[in-house]
């Protein structure tokens, strides 16, 4: 069974399409970081498929790398959010513009 | 002697520096000290001049080598000390002079609590002095020249409490300042033409140099700038009548006998170089002339008697100036020492009188002094005759050389003017006599005479004014005119004009009628003058007020000077400059503060932005491939 | 020994001592920056002694290599000129330091940042390599920074971001025109290089040559300070405390000049035929102006500052003379400038300390209550009016005896600035020292002796200097010449002609 490489990529446009729009459209902040996993696990996707395609493992260990980061940055950023969401009850993005001009 | 002639300046800079880090402790002994310094140092003088006498006419220059000053390549300037008939004779007016008025002062200035200062300041004068004449090269001579003009600041103002002698100071400094810059110049330029500013090298060289005379016009000119402001010659004559400020003794030493003649001094040391420009002579006497009448017509409206000798000595000095624009600089030099003698003397005597009556200086409130002070009295009338030229002191001798001068010169004209400067010094001086020292008495309080330690010094002064024409009783063949010979060159028997004893006569005719004159108005008591005062008030002010000069400067250079100034440092400086460097600030500020607004602070904005700026990026590779 | 190295990170040590110890006394923290600026000092004198004073090249060169690439070099070496820069830094520091004795606040900040202050300037004056003289010259920025922005008086702020943006703004053009000319040393046998010897070697086209000095007359007129880049200098010496304006006069504004002779000069000298008198009619307007902006002044600090913007005119133009007699007294008087300026500073402090005013208006009849005092301000103040006997009457004639023989003019010029600061001095000393007393000025006590041992050494310097000024011009002149010999001989050898190297006249 060899399934061409398109179809892949094409799953992993589509789930990196929704993860950019969600985080663009959504307002809480815990979507976003959701959006977010799902733009990472796209681009995962497609370094697996790459490296079927390639016959060799070094999209897979990049894919590790990139699941790593995604942890530790789940890690930090959801810490943030719980400080925030303890501290305003809110966890709307709109409402957090510390970093304003 | 002539190796030890570096100890007549070392011994009086020693006693400047004695009196200045000791002068409390000292007390009174500072003035004896400072006087005993001096009298030592005319002592070596004399022993100099014996020992300069000794040697032929042609030989009578002797350089003494100190030590390198400044040496960068070529130029090579040396702390060098010359002693020659010019400088020799300079050297024992200011020592001898100034230990009579150094001895003086000890009088004078007895209750003054900073007398230590004072006598550091005298002493430090001489010393600078001392440089002046005796220096070797144009380098050190600007320095006695400065030197002098710092003590004379220092000791004009030496009562600066009152803002008006600290004001005087300043403006001493500041206008002989000018005329020394251009001075400056001049002696740049002899470098930069002769390449040495040593005498020795540079004066020689003029004569048989290559340079045009241009040149030589230039470098006059410019050291002749230096000259007026020192010898207070119109225009530069303004610091002078405010001098007056300072201590009489001050007066005396300064701006009588010695700093002020430092500007004939240098003119007839580089006579060379007016020789061979030949216009920057004319020049010099033109302002000669000029000076001598204005301020003999000056002299006539001043209350104040110092003032009077200010005005007095700035004439004389005109007189020398004119005396050096007719190439007659020995006579020029022997009217310098006959006046160093009896206008210190009547510095001095008005010091007395100063002192008796507390410190009044208005003539208006003087009159009859003779009786309370006949010897200073008569020391004072002694050298106001003198001064008048009558004979046989020895002020009709140095005067009348120079009035020959010019009549010998040929230039009648000229002649005349300086009759008329005569006639008018003549009848100031005795204008003075009568309103001080004859007549009623309208002081109050109790004058008394000096004591002897002030006594002594008048009276030997006195015997100078009196028997000083003994130095020069002929032009040509004069003592004083044979020894300067070598470095002025001899004097030659007139040919042309009026023969010594008609001109002689001419001259003593002017000054009995200018003495007569003043007997009329201010001694005869036919006149009214004090009605005459009033009458002529205008006149009387544009005279007393020194033809207004002073306030024509001031409108005219000081008021726009100082607006000027100002709109460069508040107009342009505040506001121009740093305000082009603050407007780049505020430019910068300006564009920040619209470019933050795309800081929104909201994450989803930045990740369109991101968004975007991928997709910009796609595009573009995909347009590259 | 290296002793060059150890007399610039001597100061450095001090640093190091001071910073970490919290919680030392003041009085400890005086005392070790005073012991250690002094053995500096001595340390320096050690050099003056190593110094052969005939030699024109660098001596005591000290080469290591830094970074390999870029080829960094650890280059130090002294000459006739650096040498006295050196001095002087060494000489008034310990000055400075025991003047500060009287500062309360964050002592031990306050001395570390001078010693770190010091360390920079002594490199700029040393460094021969070109990124490691940047180096230095931006240490030297940082504690000037904070001691205007720190210590200083009411709008110390303000004045210290002026300074150090005003620097910067110089600094950014010259860090640009050192890497462009590391990136063409390349054709130079050693390869590409910062060492200033090899770079002199360099062959640059005269457009680039034109360019790169302007770059580096930027960066060292804001120093300097040339008009109109003058601005800063005011505010900074009016708002420092007295110990930084006294080193950011005497020493910090001789960086600027400094590097105009040590690089400008010598790394571009078709720029500098090309721009001399643009830089000197600058220097002549530096003079005038600073005299005449300084005649209206009525903070006597800020009058000493315009006086500064004067007299480094004269700097200026003395060495843009390029002949032997106006770089020798344009070197000269950087020395006296920072003789007679820094002790202005320190005596306006003194007198600041007892009346807490600087305005001029205020003040009067100072010297009867504090006659040493008003003496000694009075003798300064005559030295910077150029009274022959003091120190920068020598410098000033100099300087326009060597500007008077390749250019009339511009010396005439100058020369009235001499008039100008006898007015604006004299003016400011009888605001002063003359007239009656204000009721609640009479009673100030005279110097102290803390205060005289300060005022002692500098004053002594400067009757020395003018009367035997042998002792430095016989060391700075051959370096001096063969600076100017350089320059010209580059120039004769390129496509303009050259002037003289010596302001002789004809009839030598």
């Amino acid at each position: 069974m060899n399934t061409p490489i398109a179809y892949f990529l094409v799953v992993s446009a589509a789930l990196f399409t929704i993860g950019t729009v969600g985080v663009l459209v959504r307002k809480n902040a815990l979507v976003i970081f959701m959006s977010v996993e799902l733009q990472l696990n796209a681009v995962n996707l497609a370094l697996v498929a790459f490296s079927r395609m390639h016959g060799n493992l070094t999209g897979q260990v990049l894919a590790f790398f990139s699941m790593v980061v995604a942890a530790a940055e789940v890690v930090v950023g959801l810490a943030i959010i719980v400080a925030i969401y303890r501290r305003r009850a809110s966890a709307n993005v709109d409402d957090v513009n510390l970093l304003k001009w | 002697m002539l190796k030890w002639v570096w100890l007549v300046p070392v011994l009086s800079l020693a006693g400047a520096a004695i009196n200045l880090f000791a002068g409390k402790k000292l007390g009174r002994r500072a003035g004896w000290l400072a006087s005993a310094l001096m009298v030592a140092a005319f002592g070596i003088a004399l022993t100099v001049l014996n020992d300069l006498a000794k040697l032929p006419g042609n030989e009578r220059t002797f350089i003494l080598h100190l030590y390198d000053w400044v040496t960068v390549g070529s130029f090579r300037v040396a702390v060098d000390l010359r002693v020659d008939p010019l400088s020799v004779t300079m050297m024992l007016v200011v020592t001898g002079v100034g230990a009579l008025i150094h001895v003086y002062s000890i009088g004078y200035m007895e209750h003054d609590p900073r007398r230590g200062r004072f006598f550091a300041f005298m002493n430090l004068f001489a010393f600078f002095m001392l440089m002046l004449v005796l220096a070797e090269n144009f380098l050190i001579l600007y320095l006695g020249w400065e030197g002098v003009g710092l003590c004379s600041y220092l000791l004009i103002g030496f009562w600066f409490e009152r803002t008006i002698a600290a004001n005087a100071a300043k403006k001493a400094f500041v206008t002989t300042r000018i005329g020394d810059t251009f001075m400056l110049i001049g002696v740049v330029l002899v470098f930069l033409r002769l390449g040495s500013l040593d005498f020795a090298k540079v004066l020689s060289q003029g004569v048989s140099s290559s340079q045009p005379s241009g040149v030589f016009t230039v470098i006059a000119l410019l050291l002749l700038a230096g000259a007026i402001g020192k010898s207070a010659q119109v225009p530069l004559h303004v610091w002078l009548p405010d001098a007056m400020e300072g201590p009489t003794p001050v007066s005396a030493l300064i701006h009588a006998a010695t700093m002020v003649t430092a500007g004939v001094y240098l003119v007839a040391r580089t006579h060379v170089f007016f020789e061979i420009s030949g216009v920057a002579l004319t020049v010099v006497l033109i302002v000669g002339l000029v000076t001598a009448v204005y301020a003999a017509t000056a002299a006539l409206g001043q209350d104040d008697f110092k003032r009077v000798l200010a005005y007095s000595t700035i004439s004389q000095l005109g007189f020398m100036f004119f005396a050096l624009g007719l190439k007659a600089y020995a006579a020029a030099i022997f009217l310098l020492v006959t006046h160093s003698f009896y206008k210190a003397l009547m510095f001095l005597s008005a010091g007395s009188v100063m002192h008796a009556l507390d410190d009044e200086t208005d003539m208006k409130k003087m009159g009859g002094l003779i009786r309370v002070m006949p010897i200073t009295g008569t020391v004072f009338s002694l050298g106001a005759l003198a001064l008048a030229g009558v004979p046989p002191l020895a002020g009709f001798f140095s005067k009348d050389q120079v009035i020959a001068a010019a009549n010998h010169g040929g230039d009648q004209l000229a002649w005349v003017v300086a009759l008329v400067a005569a006639f008018f010094s003549a009848l100031y001086i005795m204008r003075m006599i009568f309103l001080t020292f004859a007549g009623r008495p309208r002081w109050q309080g109790h004058p008394y005479e000096s004591p002897p330690v002030m006594l002594v010094p008048l009276i030997l002064l006195a015997v100078g004014a009196v028997a000083g024409g003994l130095l020069g009783l002929s032009a040509v063949t004069g003592k004083l005119p044979a020894f300067l010979a070598p470095v002025l060159g001899e004097v030659h028997q007139p040919t042309r004009g009026m023969s010594e004893t008609g001109l002689s006569l001419i001259s003593v005719i002017v000054a009995l009628l200018g003495v007569g004159g003043a007997w009329l108005v201010y001694g005869s008591g036919r006149i009214d003058w004090v009605a005459l005062r009033v009458r002529s008030a205008g006149l009387q002010r544009f005279l007393q007020g020194g033809w207004y000069v002073d306030d024509v400067y001031s409108t005219v250079l000081v008021a726009p000077g100082k607006a000027g100034s100002a709109v460069l440092a508040y107009v342009f400086d505040a506001g121009f400059i740093d305000g082009a460097v603050n407007a780049v600030g505020r430019l910068f500020r300006a564009l920040a503060s619209v470019g933050r607004r795309v800081q929104t602070g909201l994450v989803r904005n930045y990740a369109l932005a991101f968004l975007f700026g991928v997709v910009a990026i796609f595009v573009y590779v995909g347009f590259r491939l | 020994m290296k002793w060059l190295t150890l007399t610039t990170f001597l100061p450095l040590a001090g640093v190091v001592i001071l910073l970490p110890w919290r919680g030392v006394r003041d009085d400890v923290a005086r005392v070790v920056a005073m012991v250690v600026s002094v053995a500096t000092f001595v340390v320096s004198l050690v050099i003056l002694g190593r110094f052969d004073g005939s030699a024109t090249g660098f001596q005591l060169v000290e080469q290591a290599t830094w970074v390999r690439s870029p080829h960094l070099q650890y280059l130090m070496g002294v000459d006739g000129i650096s040498l006295f820069m050196v001095l002087l830094t060494t000489f008034l520091m310990p000055v400075a330091i025991l003047a500060s004795w009287p500062v309360e606040k964050n002592v031990r900040f306050y001395m570390a940042s001078f010693l770190f202050l010091e360390t920079g300037m002594i490199g700029s004056f040393l460094a021969l390599d070109l990124l490691l003289f940047f180096l230095f010259f931006e240490a030297i920025l940082f504690p000037m920074y904070l001691i205007i922005g720190v210590w200083g008086g009411e709008r110390r702020v303000y004045s210290a971001v002026k300074f150090f943006l005003y620097t910067m703004f110089g600094s950014a053009f010259l860090l640009v025109a050192i890497l462009f000319l590391y990136a063409k040393s390349g054709s130079l046998p050693g390869g590409p290089t910062f060492d200033l010897r090899q770079l002199v070697h360099l062959g640059l086209s005269t457009a680039a040559a034109r360019w790169l000095f302007l770059a580096f007359l930027v960066a060292f007129a804001v120093k300097v300070p040339l008009f109109p880049l003058h601005t800063w200098l005011p505010d900074a010496h009016t708002e420092a405390p007295t110990a930084g304006s006294v080193i950011l006069a005497a020493i910090l504004l001789k960086v600027g000049a400094y590097g105009l002779i040590r690089f400008n000069l010598a790394l571009f000298p078709s720029g500098v035929e090309y721009f001399r008198t643009f830089v000197q009619v600058l220097a002549v307007i530096g003079i005038v102006y600073g005299a005449v902006v300084a005649l209206i002044q009525t903070d006597v600090k800020r009058l000493v500052a315009y006086s500064s913007v004067s007299h480094l005119g004269f700097v200026v133009l003395g060495t843009f003379a390029l002949t032997q007699q106006g770089m020798t007294g344009g070197v000269m008087q950087m020395i006296n400038h920072g003789l007679s300026t820094g002790a202005l500073f320190l005596l306006v402090g003194m007198v600041y300390d007892r009346l807490h005013t600087r305005d001029l208006f205020e003040m009067g009849g100072l010297a009867k209550g504090m006659p040493w005092l008003m003496g000694a301000f009075l003798f300064v103040a005559l030295s910077s009016l150029g009274l022959p006997g003091l120190n920068n009457f020598v410098g000033e004639f100099l300087v326009i005896l060597g500007t008077f023989a390749t250019n009339r003019a511009l010396g005439a010029i100058a020369a009235t600035g001499v008039v100008l600061a006898a007015i604006y001095l004299l003016w400011s000393y009888q605001r002063m020292a003359h007239g009656t007393v204000p009721e609640k000025h009479a009673n100030h006590p005279d110097l102290t002796v803390r205060e005289s041992a300060v005022l002692a050494p500098v004053l002594a310097l400067i009757l020395v200097i003018g009367v035997y000024p042998k002792l430095l011009l016989d060391r700075i002149n051959p370096t001096a010449t063969r600076v100017v010999n350089q320059v010209v001989q580059s120039q004769t050898a390129g496509t303009g002609p050259a002037s003289g190297t010596q302001a002789a006249g004809e009839g030598s």
